[in-house]
């Protein structure tokens, strides 16, 4: 176990000083890929397993791309069985994943901080174990031979493509704002999930709000040329905060303690695997979920995989401050009541490498 | 010479369209086609034809037959049932109505809640859509059982039990396949709504997929796909009601009729 993880950890150094030098990276990979040489498992050697032989369900939020990953890895290289867990992966649909998890019929689920951050406003018992992304990695994004956006001052007056949360607002007010602007003369128009880029290609709405590492890359690839505002190079104006991560419900924390850190640990082996291996851990995801376009998931699988730890200790670690800024962002904003306890939301104790 | 005709027309009627919509698709040259044209949707569906054919189509194919199948006992279950006693009729009448009414969307989180990630929600969705049709077309069957042969029946001393077995459930029978091929035209529909809710497989979570990777020529194949087997599910009720009916279809009758049936 301790020399294939040297030997794992080895050839990760090499593959990310050689990658290092072979690709023409933008500053945000060149960053992530000099200071990921902290090691994703956080030291750890060993890994936690279940009490007895469990079946667990993960829920996915949305259908399978690259944010997932570790789960998939997992999966096919077998970590989830070294933890003497079943784990089966569930698919999304028109069902809130932080619903499903909290009453249990999911024991885990892949979530985002504003939909955690609502749930536990609305005391919907459930707690991130991991973030599976250190930085937001989305933004706002329109044609370049539309709308070329330079700096948030450039969305004045457009409209913006709405799927319906009350984040929206308070983000696009936060970004205008620090640039001298008003996010008044934007107009939202609710397109639900629906396809923005032949949207955006007919003018029905200028500007939306996607995930770089899969919808960024994926316009690259169909041919459009998109002006991406990311949102962690605003981290004066608005905060940065963990999308997605990993929930569990509150019963499952304090009843089932060694499954949730058993699968919260082979869920980590997952992601510090495809780290080092994007491509590979593209392969599995492929394999799983065949009808995906092989090219969107390699590439994206690589541009992810230095943003997955970035320069965090280890994969899946958070920080209160991450938690209480955001709250505290959406209350000022009025978005939000009340400020959640921060603490209570998140923990890193499952990690591997102990608390 | 007749009949060949006949069957040939619905065929160049779809045949014209899948031209024009050929053509109206390949005139959109803007780099963001709206609606594919039917050679790349043709061209999606046999790239990824593996996959239909050994776990999506079954998947949904399973999800409705199955859900039919439970439609159309609980359909004449409850027509039998409401047939039997008019004030449980008037009580429960509206209450299948309401059924009808509740968005899915509202209804899937209880029914994973109940019934978990299995195919237990799908076909309870399939069900829900299609019991409905069923049970009204059968109770209206019941009802217009000619009363003569009621009468008759009775005069000749029949029980009540005789006289549904072998007067009322008979005559309600074309009226029963008539709800059926109502129900069998939603229920393909029905169960990709069902996988909408959550689903590792079929049809419905093919879509949902293809619409998430922007793949819209893939998003038309389930499209197609349900089409198709939506109306080879219809034409299977139309042969069945052939075989079950033939008194119904008895070349008397049908010199009485404009259209001798639906096929």
């Amino acid at each position: 176990m301790k020399n294939w993880l040297i030997l794992i950890l080895a050839a990760g150094l090499l593959l990310i000083g050689a990658a290092g030098q072979a690709q023409a990276v933008g500053p945000l990979q060149a960053q992530a890929t000099a200071a990921a040489t902290a090691d994703p498992l956080g030291g750890a050697t060993s890994f936690a397993k279940a009490d007895k032989a469990t079946s667990v369900n993960v829920m996915l939020d949305y259908t399978p791309n690259t944010n997932h990953l570790g789960i998939y890895v997992a999966q096919a290289m077998g970590f989830y069985k070294d933890a003497n867990l079943t784990v089966a992966i569930q698919q999304p649909g028109d069902v809130q994943v932080e619903q499903i998890v909290a009453t249990g019929k999911a024991q885990f689920g892949v979530s985002y901080e504003e939909q955690a951050t609502y749930s536990r406003a609305s005391n919907v018992p459930i707690v991130s174990v991991a973030a599976i992304i250190q930085h937001n990695t989305s933004g706002f994004a329109a044609l370049h031979d539309k709308h070329p956006l330079k700096s948030p001052a450039d969305l004045v007056g457009l409209k913006y493509g709405s799927f319906g949360s009350p984040i929206e607002k308070p983000m696009l007010d936060a970004l205008t704002r620090c640039a001298g602007k008003s996010a008044e003369t934007i107009q939202f128009i609710d397109i639900g999930f629906t396809e923005p880029l032949p949207l955006m290609d007919k003018d029905r709405i200028d500007f939306v709000w996607l995930f770089y590492g899969w919808d960024g890359i994926r316009a690259a690839q169909q041919g459009y040329k998109l002006d991406f505002l990311m949102l962690k190079d605003y981290t004066n104006c608005v905060p940065d905060y963990y999308t997605p991560l990993l929930i569990t419900n509150e019963d499952m924390i304090k009843n089932q303690p060694d499954v949730v850190r058993a699968f919260v640990q082979a869920t980590a082996r997952g992601y510090a695997y495809a780290i080092q291996h994007p491509d590979e851990a593209a392969d599995m995801l492929l394999k799983a979920a065949p009808d995906l376009d092989p090219k969107l998931v390699k590439e994206s699988a690589v541009w992810l995989a230095p943003q997955f730890q970035a320069e965090a200790p280890r994969w899946g670690e958070q920080r209160a401050e991450i938690w209480q800024g955001f709250s505290e962002f959406m209350v000022k904003n009025g978005a939000l009541k009340t400020n959640i306890d921060a603490q209570a939301a998140f923990t890193n104790e499952f990690l591997p490498g102990g608390k | 010479m007749k009949s060949l005709y006949r069957a040939l027309l619905p065929v160049a009627v779809l045949l014209l369209t899948v031209v024009i919509w050929q053509v109206l698709a390949n005139a959109d040259t803007s780099h963001a086609r709206v609606i594919p044209p039917p050679s790349e949707v043709l061209e999606a569906l046999i790239r990824t034809r593996e996959t239909l054919l050994t776990r999506h189509i079954p998947q949904t194919m399973t999800e409705t037959l199955i859900g039919m199948a439970i439609a159309l006992a609980l359909g004449v279950l409850i027509a039998a049932l409401l047939d039997f006693s008019p004030l449980l009729k008037r009580a429960v009448y509206p209450l299948l109505v309401i059924s009808q009414t509740i968005p899915i969307v509202a209804l899937a989180p209880v029914l994973i809640l109940i019934f978990g990630f299995g195919i237990e929600p799908k076909v309870v969705v399939v069900v829900l859509f299609c019991f409905f049709p069923i049970a009204v077309a059968t109770i209206d069957g019941l009802t217009a059982t000619d009363p003569d042969l009621v009468a008759l029946l009775r005069a000749m001393g029949a029980s009540r039990q005789q006289i549904w077995r072998k007067v009322r459930m008979p005559s309600a029978l074309p009226s029963l396949f008539s709800g059926l091929r109502i129900a069998a035209t939603y229920s393909v529909t029905g169960a990709i709504f069902g996988e909408y809710v959550t689903s590792q497989y079929g049809l419905g979570q093919y879509l949902r997929s293809a619409f998430s990777s922007g793949n819209v020529a893939q998003a038309f194949v389930p499209i197609v796909l349900t089409s198709l087997l939506s109306i080879g599910l219809v034409a299977l009720v139309a042969l069945a009601e052939r075989l079950a009916l033939p008194w119904f279809y008895t070349t008397a009758r049908e010199a009485h009729w404009e259209e001798p049936g639906i096929y």
